[in-house]
């Protein structure tokens, strides 16, 4: 009798997780505060090269916390701060040497609620491109289009550049958003929530999205989403108050999970 | 485990759970009554055993049904995803069973009227009941998840099926001894085929039951001791 | 279950219907003086704004001719005359106090919203600009007259300008605060995420997104001015005549003119004020319809 694993990564479906890819984010002894919380504890994880991982677990379980991290947009917000490594490419991105504005181009991130910002559609998409590199007018065309049709949209507002990209629909809105991170050509891109705020089909659109980008980007994805967790992530991390409680290969974690809890959270057995 | 947020959700998964048992019950019932009825040609019974396949099938339908509406409408994940196809697994198995209770049953109705010396049917008799016994053993497993007295079936069915080629033996040299016995004993051979495979059935369900508790499948040959595909009996040897 | 509950208890016999039943009869009294007193009050409110402003347009309307626009304001005793000279001097007085108090103001209201969230200093700063903003204008007028007029030995519209200003810098931080505030946080760490600077994300994307409400502020603070009459007293006085182009000496405006010409003993003169009162009250009118309309279209978008 020789028991093997069902989740062998042929079994996995079309994108098995590929735990032999070079690690791109190597989170290590991470913790986190805002002001006297401490809303990170220990917290050791390692994201693979362009493949999607999903952080899930509970409201206020620091998965947001810690995908805040990686851009250090906490910074923002004076009472925030962390302790510990993330290494992005080798590099600490915690090193207070580290170029806010250049990390940020290289960690692109889309948030909850679609932000488009009060411009044009154009102008929302070459945003980044324009703070720090003087494009001639037909390369910045040439990128907003590129950034505009690897977030699936190009079709939609190729006739309407010049309109506000407010006056869009909530799942155009949420690609406006992709592609003005996609734009500065990014390593890696973080979703904060990306559909919670959208509809089903919007839902669709941007989960095929996140899955085309996948080839080109690494891809951080939180959601409360159990079912879109397990449809577009190669890994998943199950977080519960500040601590990683287990990291595994998606469909390891949705079948057969190692822990109690985690077992517990995703057949909503919580509480 | 402890109960899910959503109560009913705890009730579809107890209303799965009673249903199998029923199902098992019936399987059982169904078997044993088969084997007493060959054993004593008593066709009220074999009668009784045919009409309980009715019920068996309606159950396996609706235990089918069931799984697909849960599946459709709370996304079972992990234990509770697991619980689910184990269910229609299972379930599938014990309608098989039940199937081949009942041909039993019905050969039962056909070889009535024959006289035959009783120790034939004493070999099948004795199949039966180490089956029977295996298959109350690997509900019972089912019940209560015990992955120990799951693979103690798995691995006893090997017994079933050294029993089962020692039986093909005997009665195809019953068969050359008095051509007039070639009728009953081919129907008893198919009896103790039956026999087996419910045999291998309860494996099957015992295969599903270290599905359902490791989220493993059980790989790997499984003992095998048939060799009745390649016996042969040459008359006078 | 039900029998226990008095709520759910059958009606008696004879009872209209349950849901009358389950009211104490007191609260419907008191349901009925609640409406008509709220009723009343309002009337009241409607009835005295109403016979004002009606007054204003018959009495308004009568002193009204095209000599308004054309002639200055008559010397005493003389006839007819106009109140050109009032009327440019207003909106000379005017324009220089929001051209002064917007940049100010809208930094002001910037700072608060933006870069001095949540300290002590922004708190203060916040504090002070509501205690000025209902600071009594009088105080405002007699303020720049020993900071301008007397160090100048002279009356003038920059003094006039200044005094307005501080009227409508108050007014404009805190529209603005208030106005960049309904920018979802979301925005800015959406510019910032982008790796854009702070300033940067102001400048382009938070300004941009309260705009509407700015110039609304702005507007607003405009109508504010207009028509303030004491802190002019102290500063630009008023004038008969046209004013000099280096604005030193008295102004002729609007509301001094009104609050002169409604005393004086003079037939013309009195009906000259009701005319300027009534060309205020349209221009405030105006400027409201238009602070409403920027805000309409900034929702619709």
């Amino acid at each position: 009798m020789s028991p093997t694993n069902t989740m062998s990564s042929q079994l996995a479906g079309r994108n098995p997780a590929d735990e032999t890819a070079p690690v791109r984010i190597a989170v290590k002894d991470l913790n986190f505060y805002y002001g006297q919380f401490h809303g990170l504890k220990n917290v050791n994880l390692n994201f693979h090269d362009r493949q999607v991982t999903a952080l899930i677990g509970p409201s206020g379980c620091g998965k947001s916390t810690l995908l805040r991290t990686f851009n250090r947009i906490y910074s923002l917000y004076p009472e925030q701060r962390a302790t510990g490594q993330i290494l992005l490419d080798g590099q600490n991105v915690l090193d207070p040497k580290v170029d806010l504005n250049e990390l940020r181009a290289r960690v692109g991130m889309v948030f909850q609620k679609p932000t488009p910002f009060p411009m044009s559609i154009y102008d929302n998409v070459a945003f980044g491109l324009r703070l720090y590199e003087r494009l001639p007018k037909s390369e910045l065309d040439g990128r907003v289009e590129d950034a505009l049709r690897k977030s699936a949209l190009w079709d939609e507002v190729k006739d309407k550049l010049k309109q506000p990209g407010t006056g869009l629909s909530g799942g155009q809105q949420q690609r406006l958003c992709i592609a003005r991170s996609v734009a500065q050509r990014p390593e890696v891109i973080l979703f904060d929530e990306p559909t919670s705020a959208l509809d089903p089909i919007s839902t669709s659109r941007i989960e095929e999205l996140i899955e085309q980008l996948r080839s080109e980007f690494t891809i951080v994805i939180v959601t409360h989403n159990m079912q879109q967790a397990a449809r577009i992530s190669q890994f998943t991390a199950f977080m519960y108050l500040g601590e990683l409680i287990e990291f595994a290969p998606t469909t390891k974690m949705f079948m057969n999970p190692e822990k109690r809890q985690t077992q517990d959270y995703i057949t909503g057995r919580f509480g | 485990m402890s109960e899910h947020i959503v109560s009913s959700y705890d009730q579809d998964l107890e209303d799965l759970r009673r249903q199998i048992a029923e199902m098992g019950g019936v399987a059982e019932k169904m078997m044993a009554d088969a084997t007493v009825a060959l054993v004593r040609r008593d066709t009220g019974l074999a009668e009784k055993v045919i009409a309980s396949d009715k019920r068996l099938d309606v159950l396996q339908r609706e235990i089918e049904e069931r799984s697909v509406l849960l599946i459709a409408r709370r996304q079972p994940l992990a234990i509770d995803l697991r619980e689910t196809i184990s269910g229609i697994r299972v379930s599938g198995d014990l309608e098989r069973i039940g199937d081949l209770a009942k041909n039993i049953a019905k050969r039962v109705v056909a070889i009535a009227d024959q006289t035959q010396p009783q120790k034939i049917v004493l070999g099948v008799e004795h199949m039966s009941d180490l089956v029977q016994e295996q298959l109350k053993d690997v509900l019972d497993a089912y019940a209560s998840r015990n992955l120990d007295a799951a693979h103690d079936v798995w691995e006893r069915d090997g017994q079933i099926d050294a029993l089962y080629n020692s039986l093909f033996r005997e009665l195809l040299t019953y068969m050359m001894e008095d051509p007039r016995n070639i009728s009953f004993c081919t129907h008893l051979l198919f009896c103790a085929k039956n026999v087996e495979r419910i045999g291998d059935h309860t494996t099957n369900i015992a295969e599903t039951i270290h599905y359902l508790v490791t989220g493993e499948t059980l790989a790997g040959e499984r003992p095998k001791n048939d060799a009745s595909n390649y016996a042969t009996v040459t008359p006078g040897a | 279950m039900d029998a226990q509950n008095p709520l759910l208890a059958p009606a008696p016999a004879g009872a209209p219907s349950l849901r009358a039943n389950r009211v104490r009869p007191g609260r419907r009294v008191a349901d009925k003086i609640l409406i008509t007193a709220s009723t009343l009050a309002t009337l009241l409110g409607i009835v005295v704004l109403g016979s004002i402003l009606l007054m204003l347009i018959v009495e308004g309307v009568k002193g009204f001719s095209p000599l308004l626009f054309t002639h200055p304001t008559p010397g005493p005793g003389s006839e007819g005359g106009g109140i050109a000279n009032a009327i440019v001097g207003s909106m000379v007085l005017t324009f220089l106090g929001i051209v002064i108090a917007t940049p100010v103001g809208v930094m002001a209201g910037t700072f608060l919203a933006e870069y001095g969230r949540g300290s002590r200093l922004a708190d203060l700063i916040r504090f002070l600009n509501d205690i000025l903003l209902s600071a009594p204008s009088i105080l405002i007028g007699l303020f720049v007259y020993t900071l301008m007029v007397r160090p100048m030995g002279t009356y003038s519209g920059w003094a006039g300008g200044v005094a307005l200003a501080i009227i409508a810098t108050p007014v404009i931080v805190r529209t603005t605060e208030d106005m960049l505030r309904l920018v979802p946080s979301q925005m800015r760490e959406a510019g910032a995420a982008l790796g854009a600077p702070p300033s940067y994300v102001i400048k382009t994307i938070t300004w941009r997104a309260a705009s509407a409400g700015i110039v609304t502020g702005i507007i607003l603070a405009l109508a504010r001015i207009a028509g303030e009459t004491a802190p002019l007293l102290f500063t630009a006085l008023n004038n008969n005549n046209w004013f000099n182009a280096n604005l030193l000496g008295g102004i002729p405006n609007l509301p001094v003119m009104i609050y002169q010409f409604a005393l004086s003993p003079y037939g013309n003169w009195q009906s000259l004020a009701w005319a300027g009162a009534l060309l205020i009250t349209i221009a405030i009118l105006a400027l409201s319809v238009v602070a409403r309309l920027v805000i309409k279209d900034q929702r619709a978008r």
